[in-house]
């Protein structure tokens, strides 16, 4: 037996931590018992405590020698992208928006989804039905409430269908918020709506500047306000998306945020704003003072850390996933308004990128052999990073960009050891102790 | 927007227990105990933990079929290859050819 290639080792004055990718585990191991394992795994000298060969095995860090990690990620990864037990759709309800956002990535124009393509994707819908367990949906734009209409009522659809069909259903959506008043909030949430993502990028002078209303007219206030419902009903996460010219604004907000009483009621993260530019026409290929990926990945760490101060975050690791997004994954499409079919986020508004229609899905077009042939198992930079378990690949988008290559990069492979550093001096303060999965140690912690 | 999907920790969806950390079934749950419960790592224990890792091995190595991925995918030529038209769920147009 040995040592899993994705342990992550971080000592501490009582002793040491390990951290695998693989299965997410944590486990402390005090000085005498992590001496005795070094010798045992040189040479299979007795000393070693069964008890930290019982946990270490249980938690991926300790493998048979002929264990094939790479093969076992692979078969995680062919596994999750090609799961027919679930079925995923992002519903673009409008591709307008409200705002005006100098770095979306999308070439938006105003287009609500019709009755028509509302009844097309019920029928792939009741396709799908007889032989999954799981539909799950992410409203998104544009901005998803400009066409709140469709939105409600494909809710209702959704979920009566679900009901008869003994099919789980869940819902989140990706607004900008400033529509989402309390009304809202109470009709989302009727309809099975458990999470909301908005976007703030700093105090308002700054968030005013990045997303403005198509109007010119800044949005912050009624966007905190709306806030005060949201965190009524859904578990709200906060994005901040950054870069060079609101990185050093971020506390401000952080203050406002934590003045307003939102401690402990959200939380907050950093997005990264990019310059894509494959959609020359939308706003993001203009933009320009961006961070690098490695920038982003120290910022993020830096963010966090001061996010957490004001009860808005606290350190996080990254789960081991299968196959990382709808992309990539078989069973899911992205449904643009107009009824056209994409399989990335980013690609939406983008003509380029369409794969089919909604009322033909059955026939997607060769586009869609790139998003699920996608491999990170043969990209050697991907087999040898220690973050591979967690991100699997990364953003494929960003991995076909040779301009974007690098951002396909989750935090993880960058900034590892802060992270866990982190998170262990976060733990410790809670009394962490033998072998924990991380999900469960960060579920406990948020309903501190 | 702007790459809301990358980063987004609140509306990533987990993957499903048995993909990433899979039920230990209870012959490995008994060895596991054993284990934990020794003081000394005396042959026996070393052979109960070289078992419950094979077990754990062999569990990582069946979990994906929970998937419940084609019926025609152990006998698919392309298998880990990508399927263009999602012949494997049964959702999208079956191509005979691609078998």
């Amino acid at each position: 037996m040995r040592e899993s290639r994705y342990n992550i080792w971080a000592d501490k004055p009582d002793g040491a931590y390990v951290f695998n990718a693989r299965s997410g585990a944590l486990l402390h191991i005090d000085d005498d018992d992590r001496q005795a394992l070094r010798r045992f795994l040189k040479d299979q000298t007795p000393g070693c405590s069964p008890k930290v060969l019982a946990s270490m095995a249980a938690g991926s860090m300790l493998i048979p020698d002929d264990t094939d990690e790479l093969a076992v990620l692979a078969t995680r990864y062919a596994a999750s992208r090609n799961n027919t037990s679930r079925f995923a759709l992002t519903v673009v309800t409008s591709l307008g928006c409200n705002f005006n956002c100098p770095y979306c990535f999308e070439d938006k124009h105003p287009s609500v989804m019709d009755d028509d393509v509302q009844a097309l994707v019920l029928e792939c819908l009741d396709d799908q039905l007889p032989r999954i367990g799981g539909f799950h949906v992410t409203w998104f734009g544009g901005e998803p409430l400009v066409g709140i209409k469709s939105l409600l009522a494909l809710s209702d659809a959704f979920i009566e269908r679900c009901n008869a069909g003994g099919v789980g259903y869940d819902a989140d959506i990706i607004t900008n918020g400033y529509l989402l008043d309390a009304a809202i909030c109470a009709k989302l949430a009727a309809r099975k709506v458990t999470s909301v993502q908005i976007g703030l990028d700093g105090p308002p002078d700054i968030h005013d500047r990045m997303r403005p209303l198509v109007n010119g007219k800044g949005s912050f206030n009624t966007i905190v306000s709306n806030l005060h419902h949201a965190v009524e009903h859904f578990s709200v996460s906060v994005r901040v998306n950054i870069d060079l010219g609101n990185f050093d604004r971020v506390e401000e907000l952080f203050q406002q945020l934590e003045a307003e009483g939102f401690g402990g009621k959200l939380s907050i993260y950093p997005g990264q704003i990019v310059g894509a530019k494959d959609n020359p026409a939308a706003p993001s290929a203009a933009y320009r003072g961006c961070f690098a990926n490695r920038e982003f990945a120290h910022a993020s760490q830096s963010f966090i850390r001061t996010a957490a101060q004001y009860g808005l975050a606290g350190p996080g690791l990254p789960t081991p996933t299968g196959a990382p997004c709808t992309a990539v994954r078989a069973n899911e499409l992205v449904v643009g308004s107009h009824g056209e079919l994409y399989k990335c986020w980013n690609s939406v508004g983008n003509t380029r990128e369409v794969v089919g229609h909604i009322r033909d899905y059955k026939q997607l077009n060769s586009r869609l052999t790139k998003w699920l042939s996608y491999d990170p198992f043969a990209n050697d930079e991907c087999r040898s990073c220690i973050a591979l378990p967690v991100c699997m690949g990364g953003c494929a988008q960003h991995a076909f960009d040779k301009l974007q290559y690098e951002n396909r990069c989750g935090t993880f492979r960058h900034t590892y050891r802060e992270q866990i550093d982190e998170f262990i001096d976060f733990a410790e303060a809670r009394g962490l102790q033998g072998l924990t999965p991380v999900a469960h140690l960060a579920r406990r912690m948020e309903t501190r | 927007m702007n790459q809301p999907e990358q980063h987004a920790r609140s509306t990533i969806r987990r993957e499903p227990e048995w993909l990433i950390s899979p039920e230990l079934p209870a012959g490995a749950r008994l060895q596991l105990n054993s284990i934990l419960d020794s003081d000394q790592l005396t042959p026996e224990v070393l052979g109960l933990l070289s078992k419950f890792l094979k077990e754990v091995q062999e569990l990582e190595r069946r979990a994906p079929a929970a998937a419940d991925p084609c019926p025609k995918l152990d006998t698919c030529q392309d298998y880990h290859k990508p399927c263009t038209v999602l012949t494997y769920c049964g959702t999208f147009s079956v191509k005979a050819a691609a078998f």
